[in-house]
């Protein structure tokens, strides 16, 4: 195969666009069932059945069973969108397995008018609760002939900017209250009794229906689509658009993708897959081993993965397991898991070879709008569950299936005692809880039953069953009676005996409840966690409570009021989170007493006034300090992303001056920035004597220096005759800044050497970002010959701008003795490929995929190895089929996963900077460039943000290998993640 | 009694007094509808929730049943004059600020052009209490100077006071401090506060005032399905409000006729498709950040045009067949 074979020009990626993965679908599978079926592999000692399937239903977007076992199905064949004047036609079904025979045998309409349900939930009397994109709707039955006959609308102004993201998933939390779920594109605007409640992007809704109060539980996560509470009240998330596995998540917690929200949680499993759905085992039918463990699905790899978490200090860990079932059925997807009343967990099967909306054209006669199925997975040989009549039981009957071990049971029970009468239940839990035999191990579960079932029944508070449930020697029912208290608010004098809580989920719930509050004294005691060791979860907590509660406590603090105890430290913890000027007075005072510490230094610079900022210009004129470097990048920072700096200046020349004779070669490299930033033409020599000797950290900070000085006098000798290629390459970078006309016959000089994809990213980035400079270097090529290694790296740059440089690229193919025209692969030639794909070796793919000159680890990570621009490839091979890998290797853009696409900075200058936002700061942004390499761009700079089109991932890549090389690295990607037990 | 208050009040205030006294006179020109007028209303949930109602416009469309009157619904849920939920990305950028949201609610009224808007605001602003007022005054002139550019008729409604019951009587949580003796209460005088504002507003402006806030506050009967929206019994109480704050004349026939109903059940049809034309879902898709991976989504909206239009031609039939 010749190496330049998969040399796709730039114009050809463009065309291409629109060509994804799923759109080349062409090995649609039967719908028989049958077929669908041989393909599962379930785990050992389990078996699957179809329960049942179209016509009984069609296109499941959720599944939840009412007490009477039926379960409620919420479908939609409309989606993803309406068509113009069509009616809706939507429909809520119900489905039933009226002989026990573990087969469903009736199907109901229990509502047909709806658009794109996102999710159903039975309210035990009848009725149903419905995500219906706008709006959460309440269906009733009131003559109950099985059928909707009334609705009414609970709230509406949830936003509807992406069918797949509108509100959807609703479940019961302990307490009794509706937890809902919404996506990253999603705007909300919901107008409640108690104020307008917007969030932007994803999050987690809570919904009292007693009291009709929504609120905000979580935030972020690009399109979460499993929520979950654990037997101890515990809540985890899955994400359908985001890949960190399990989210461990409770109130006010963040999570990544969340709109001005700076800082988030991370998920406990890094580099799994996109999941949809969850559900935590319980019951007797499971067996023991596997209760309490987690299932979610990897809906695009066909798999039901199985997840077991364990407690880590206050929060939670989480480990993958073998799932509980596999599949190569491309149109079986996972879409919600439920366990059912019989014990056996419950699968909604979407069944479609196409996964959403995102790339295929919302009409594609592909999608599949008639099927659906719900697959049952039971353990052989394993008694089922009983079925349980909730609705003829007693109350003192209800009491007891508190005691059951199935989380559906005790729900269930906790539901049906709301519909009794409020008193006699109340009356009767008091008795109960007193009737409890205290030496039988779930004893102190039960208690926790008790306060959950109060929780639900009514809206008064009981702070003598707090009281006995915080009691508890075990430590989860202590945190979930916290938890308790968050939801009902006060018991201030509770919360600051739990912050000295033995255990650190206890405290944490304490902090978050004290957030709560509307008081300064709450953040006194809030404080009082940092007595006892913290840990990242606490910290976040603490941290989102000084921020919630900085409305009360500041103006308290400005007036002198608040008094922290005698700990400064707790107070300097506040002052730091809140990120405000008018906290800095107080932090001030500790840096002038020595007490200050990297991160308050780094806030001046982050916030100080150019006063405040005297400070430290101070610290860094000391020598031998172990402050130096946080001053100098404080000072930076302060002037280059707000252009200020301190008022005393007739210190700075010679503080700038005194840093670039520092020994540590960061620091001098800041203070050229410093030196730039502040236009301090004196120190132009000692710059230049810095860049004649300076080591690559080094070189490009004083090269820029100097041409923002403007001295292109002591740039131009150096660019030529630099002792050394990184500083001739700095400086030939740095004169673009200036003149790219006189840049650029430097540049193609420098480019005839072979260059590494860093050394020819560094020396181009700068004029391929600035409007017309590619034409420059274009003019400077013509007639030249540079090496090809070089050449193809340049190409590889040109692929992944933002912009088209054709003059450009056909300079270097000529330049580098390119041969870039020769055909994309045909789709035949693509189909021999993949019939070949057995042929390939993961052992030798995995070597080829190491090579340096492929560059792949260098943007994706495989086992915590690699770069992070990418997706994390851990687990692809049990994500992507081998043809989507070997698309997404060929033609990059074709489909970009959801969360790495490229931004493109338009700065105020007119240059264009792209690649991936790295991290993003109060005052600054810093991209990353598809080769790694970093930009800091002050937000002041900034004209404009726009996501790309265009992938990361230049399409030439793999151009360089031969055809038995490419199915090596295909078997590579795709053994990733298969194997068991990682 | 005017004399009293004076006496009361003292000579800076009898001023404010006189000034109400006129603008009683004002309310005595009857509000009118012309052949030919575009009526558009703007604002919260109560519009938006109208929609699916439609007595305002059924009301409205019977009183001068020879005359042809469009209408659009643009109420957002959770709005405020400042447009603030109507602040959706366009152009690559996924959620705006508010200040786009107000930008988008003046540009997509200048497409429409409309020569009568009912402006319905307060709610939620409302939630800024006290220290919110000013603001809500200059917000509330503003939208008043940007959507009356060129000069418009505008009718001023005032919010719907928080009806007991519903849950707000329960113990209530979020921001723990000393609970409040009465949520009810508490909330029905701020709302007061507003409610006085776009009255002075109204009044200065010499715009029509439909005030809802004082009728509903007095009156016996439910009128909301939540505490806040009204319920479709709510909605023919408001129609009655607005006939006699608006001095409107009698409607051709009888609002709760067969005629009227089947009138009404058109004006909804056309709403729900003018809704999917204006705020189609998957709008990332349409107008969006997710606009470059759909082409086939982004002609839909206007493909609605048509049958919106066809179904106000039904509508000025059904009219006409009561003349």
């Amino acid at each position: 195969m010749n190496p330049l074979r998969y040399f796709i020009p730039w114009a050809l990626v463009g065309l291409s666009l629109q060509v994804s993965a799923q759109r080349g679908l062409k090995d649609i599978p039967p719908p028989d069932p049958g077929v669908e079926k041989a393909s599962f592999k379930v785990a050992e000692g389990f078996e699957v059945n179809l329960w049942a399937a179209d016509p009984l239903l069609a296109k499941p977007s959720q599944i939840a069973f009412d007490r009477r076992g039926r379960l409620w199905v919420a479908s939609s064949e409309t989606y993803p969108q309406l068509n113009v004047n069509q009616d809706p036609s939507d429909r809520i079904l119900i489905l039933e397995d009226s002989d026990k025979d573990g087969r469903a045998d009736k199907s109901s309409v229990y509502y047909d008018q709806l658009v794109i349900p996102g999710g159903v939930l039975p309210d035990g009397n009848g009725g149903a609760y419905v995500a219906h994109g706008e709006e959460l709707l309440h269906l009733h039955d009131r003559n109950g002939d099985g059928k909707a006959d009334q609705r009414e609308v609970l709230l509406s102004g949830f936003g509807s900017e992406d069918t797949h993201h509108t509100l959807h998933r609703l479940r019961w939390g302990p307490g009794g209250l509706l937890y809902m779920l919404q996506g990253y594109y999603i705007g909300s605007h919901v107008e409640t009794l108690y104020g307008p409640r917007r969030l932007n992007g994803g999050g987690l809704w809570s919904y009292d229906i007693k009291t009709r109060r929504l609120e905000i539980y979580s935030r972020g996560l690009i399109n979460p689509w499993g929520m979950i509470f654990d037997r101890w009240g515990q809540s985890f998330q899955t994400d359908g658009a985001g890949g960190q596995g399990i989210n461990y998540t409770f109130p006010d917690s963040v999570f990544r993708a969340s709109p001005n929200e700076h800082r988030s949680l991370n998920g406990l499993n890094p580099g799994r897959p996109k999941s949809c759905g969850l559900e935590v085992i319980s019951g007797n039918h499971f067996p023991p081993t596997w209760r309490g463990n987690l299932l979610t699905s990897d809906f695009r790899a066909n798999n039901i993965d199985r997840y077991v978490i364990s407690t880590d200090q206050s929060g939670y860990k989480s480990a993958l397991h073998p799932d509980l079932l596999s599949s190569s059925h491309l149109s079986f997807r996972p879409i919600d898991i439920v366990m059912g009343p019989d014990g056996a967990a419950y699968v909604a099967d979407w069944y479609s070879p196409i996964i959403q909306h995102g790339e295929v054209d919302f009409r594609d006669k592909r999608r599949d709008r008639v099927h659906g199925r719900i697959w049952r997975i039971t353990a052989k040989g394993r008694p089922l569950v009983s079925s349980i009549d909730y609705a003829s039981k007693s109350i003192p009957q209800l009491m007891n299936l508190l005691r059951h071990d199935a989380d559906w049971v005790r729900l269930h029970a906790r539901q049906e005692l709301k519909m009794r009468d409020e008193a006699e239940v109340t009356a009767s839990l008091e008795a109960w809880l007193h009737s409890l035999d205290r030496s039988d191990p779930a004893y102190e579960h039960h208690r926790l039953e008790a306060l959950w079932t109060y929780q639900t029944i009514t809206t008064r508070r009981s702070s003598s069953l707090i009281h006995e449930v915080l009691k508890s020697p075990d430590p989860r029912v202590r945190a979930a009676a916290i938890r308790v208290l968050y939801h009902w608010g006060g018991a201030a004098h509770t919360l600051a005996e739990a912050i000295t809580d033995s255990d650190p989920r206890v405290r944490r719930e304490a902090v978050t409840a004290l957030g709560q509050f509307a008081s300064p004294e709450a953040l006194v005691v809030a404080l009082g966690v940092l007595n006892q060791p913290m840990d990242s979860y606490l910290d976040f907590a603490l941290w989102r409570t000084c921020r919630l509660l900085e409305p009360y406590w500041l103006p308290a603090f400005q007036r002198g009021d608040l008094k922290p105890g005698d700990n400064a430290e707790h107070l300097g913890y506040a002052l730091k989170a809140i990120e405000k000027p008018e906290a800095l007075a107080p932090l001030m005072e500790m840096i002038v007493s020595g007490k200050a510490d990297e991160t308050i230094i780094r806030l001046v610079g982050k916030i100080g006034s150019s006063a405040e900022l005297n400070k430290v210009l101070h610290l860094a004129h000391r020598e031998n300090h172990s402050l130096t470097k946080a001053a100098t990048l404080a000072l930076a920072e302060a002037a280059e992303d707000r252009g200020i700096s301190p008022s005393d200046q007739s210190l700075l020349s010679p503080v700038c001056q005194r840093l670039l004779k520092e020994n540590d070669v960061e620091i001098i490299a800041i203070a050229c920035r410093l030196a730039a930033a502040w236009n301090l033409k004196s120190l132009r020599q000692t710059i230049r004597t810095r860049l004649l000797a300076a080591p690559p950290l080094l070189a490009p900070d004083a090269a820029n220096a100097l041409a923002k000085l403007s001295d292109v006098e002591a740039l131009l000798p150096i660019a030529s005759q630099g002792t050394s290629r990184h500083i001739r390459i700095a400086a030939t970078a740095a004169i673009v800044i200036i003149d790219p006309a006189v840049a650029s016959p430097h540049i193609a000089k420098l480019l005839q050497a072979s260059l590494s994809q860093a050394e020819v990213e560094t020396l181009m980035a700068g004029i391929l970002r600035r409007p017309g400079g590619s034409g420059h270097l274009a003019n400077a090529l013509s007639g030249k010959e540079i090496d090809q290694d070089t050449a193809i790296h340049a190409a590889r740059l040109l692929e992944v701008s933002d912009r088209e440089h054709p003059e450009l690229a056909d300079r270097l193919a000529q330049a580098g003795g390119l041969d870039p025209l020769l055909p994309a692969l045909s789709s035949s030639d693509r189909n021999t490929l993949l019939s070949m794909i057995a042929d390939g070796k993961a052992v030798r793919g995995r070597a080829i995929y190491e090579r340096a000159a492929l560059a792949c680890n260098v943007c994706h990570r495989v086992d915590g190895q690699g770069g992070l621009v990418g997706p994390d490839l851990s687990s692809i091979g049990a994500s992507a089929p081998a043809d989507y890998l070997l698309d997404s290797l060929l033609n990059p853009s074709a489909k970009i996963k959801e969360g790495y696409r490229m931004s493109i900075v338009t700065l105020k200058n007119q240059n264009v900077i792209s690649g991936a936002i790295s991290r993003e700061t109060r005052n600054a942004l810093v991209i990353r460039s598809p080769f790694g390499k970093e930009t800091r761009i002050p937000k002041m700079e900034i004209a404009s943000r726009q996501i790309s089109p265009v992938s990361m991932m230049p399409g030439g890549l793999v151009a360089g290998l031969r055809e038995d090389e490419l199915l090596d690295l295909l078997a590579y990607l795709s053994s990733l993640g298969r194997t068991a037990n990682k | 009694m005017a004399g009293m208050c004076r006496s009361l009040l003292g000579p800076g205030m009898a001023w404010v007094f006189l000034a109400a006294v006129e603008l009683q006179a004002e309310q005595t020109i009857p509000f009118e509808l012309q052949d030919g007028d575009r009526v558009v209303f703007l604002g919260n949930s109560f519009f938006e929730r109208a929609r699916h109602h439609g007595h305002l416009e059924t009301s409205l469309a019977l009183c001068w049943p020879e005359r042809t009157i469009t209408f659009r619904n643009l109420g957002w849920d959770g709005d405020t004059v400042f447009g603030h939920s109507r602040t959706g990305g366009r152009r690559r950028s996924v959620f705006g600020n508010p200040e786009e949201g107000f930008g988008k609610m003046i540009a997509h009224l200048q497409q429409l052009d409309p020569t009568v808007i009912f402006v319905a605001y307060g709610w939620n602003e409302a939630f800024e209490g006290v220290r919110g007022l000013a603001r809500f005054q200059a917000g509330l002139t503003r939208l008043l100077r940007e959507a009356g550019t060129p000069p418009r008729r505008f009718v001023l409604l005032t919010p719907v006071p928080l009806e007991k019951g519903f849950g707000t009587e329960l113990p209530s949580k979020r921001r723990t401090s000393p609970p409040s003796t009465s949520y009810l209460a508490d909330r029905n005088s701020i709302l007061k506060s507003y409610r006085d504002v776009i009255a002075s507003v109204a009044r200065e402006g010499s715009h029509h005032l439909v005030d809802l806030f004082e009728a509903l506050h007095k009156s016996k009967g439910a009128y909301t399905t939540n505490g806040m929206h009204p319920s479709a019994r709510g909605y023919q109480s408001i129609t009655t409000i607005m006939a006699r704050d608006l001095r409107l004349p009698d409607p051709v026939i009888a609002l709760d006729s067969k005629e009227a109903t089947a009138l009404r059940a058109t004006i909804l049809k056309k709403n729900t498709l003018y809704f999917h034309r204006w705020r189609p879902r998957n709008d990332a898709f349409v107008h969006g950040e997710r606009k470059s991976e759909q082409v086939i989504a982004q002609g839909e909206p206007e493909q609605f045009e048509p049958f919106v239009r066809k179904l106000e031609n039904h509508i000025r039939e059904q009219i006409e067949a009561l003349r």
